[in-house]
């Protein structure tokens, strides 16, 4: 296993052949900022069960979350059967980390990032299997992934 | 007049792209966070020898000041915020307009080696009009 650049090294790992994907480093390295800067996103972090895959579809890359309640192994491609699949294109996954938040992280439906997102739901370019079903787990993770302050 | 990339006087005529860029002075107005350099990898097959690094000065939506630094240790002592690394093949895609820069991180074409990476994905729209600029400079290839 590979740490992150961050000093989140203890807490996220990327597996063995995810340094050939960038989106593996990229989100290990954000994660780890996030972590880094907020104390808050580390208790909702330290509360992360499930895996999480995320698939960029216009760059054929997929990379799977696995959290281990304060943990977190970044895998390259599908790796298991996930609790949440994301499907998108590359531009709605950095959008997704730019949705705007009310209070405790809650995502504010009337940002124009969480707009956009809501129209790629309804034209079918944004599609998340299994987040009905696992919400506090969708709600955790886009607070970890968020890149705006105060997220958490 | 074109100028050959990389070198001092596309680094200079980079500046005056960015700062006739009215994107970049509206998306790039709130960054506060320090200079960036992007770093062309030593290529000696196409006369690289040492990495190069265009080290941009932005602050508030301005271009202050940009340099041309050449040799690895020069590059790590420079006092630059964010480090962007790519051979010189994928930073000619991506002055071309043929490889965003986000997505070539994405894709491990590009490197975020030093920098907070949320700040830069917070930016995404200021970088896109960073790069915009460079496709402004008429810029001759090696």
């Amino acid at each position: 296993m590979t740490s992150s650049r961050t000093d989140s090294s203890q807490e996220i790992e990327m597996a063995p052949g995810g340094t050939e994907n960038g989106l593996v480093s990229m989100l290990a390295e954000l994660i780890g900022q996030n972590l880094a800067d907020d104390p808050a996103r580390r208790a909702v972090f330290a509360r992360l069960l499930g895996r999480v895959a995320i698939v960029a579809e216009d760059l054929d890359l997929a990379v799977t979350l696995q959290f281990k309640l304060g943990r977190l192994v970044v895998h390259h491609g599908i790796c298991g059967i996930p609790d949440i699949t994301i499907r998108t294109s590359s531009e709605m996954i950095v959008r997704l980390s730019q949705i705007e938040v009310l209070t405790r992280g809650i995502p504010n439906p009337f940002g124009p990032n969480a707009r956009d997102a809501l129209r790629a739901v309804w034209r079918g370019e944004l599609r998340v299997y299994g987040g009905v079903r696992n919400l506090p787990v969708l709600w955790r993770i886009s607070r970890v992934l968020s890149v705006l302050p105060g997220s958490a | 007049m074109s100028h050959r990339f990389p070198s001092e006087g596309w680094t200079a005529a980079f500046k005056d792209a960015v700062n006739q860029n009215e994107a970049y002075r509206t998306h790039g107005k709130p960054w506060t966070f320090g200079a960036v350099a992007m770093v062309v990898e030593a290529d000696a097959a196409l006369g690289i020898e040492q990495p190069m690094a265009m080290v941009l000065d932005v602050h508030e939506g301005v271009c202050r000041n940009a340099t041309l630094i050449k040799g690895e240790q020069a590059i790590d002592e420079s006092p630059t915020s964010f480090v962007i690394k790519a051979s010189y093949h994928r930073w000619k895609e991506v002055i071309e307009g043929s490889l965003d820069p986000i997505k070539g991180m994405m894709e491990g074409k590009l490197r975020l080696t030093k920098g907070h990476l949320p700040t830069m994905i917070r930016f995404v729209e200021s970088s896109r009009a960073l790069v915009a600029s460079a496709k402004k400079v008429d810029t001759e290839y090696l």
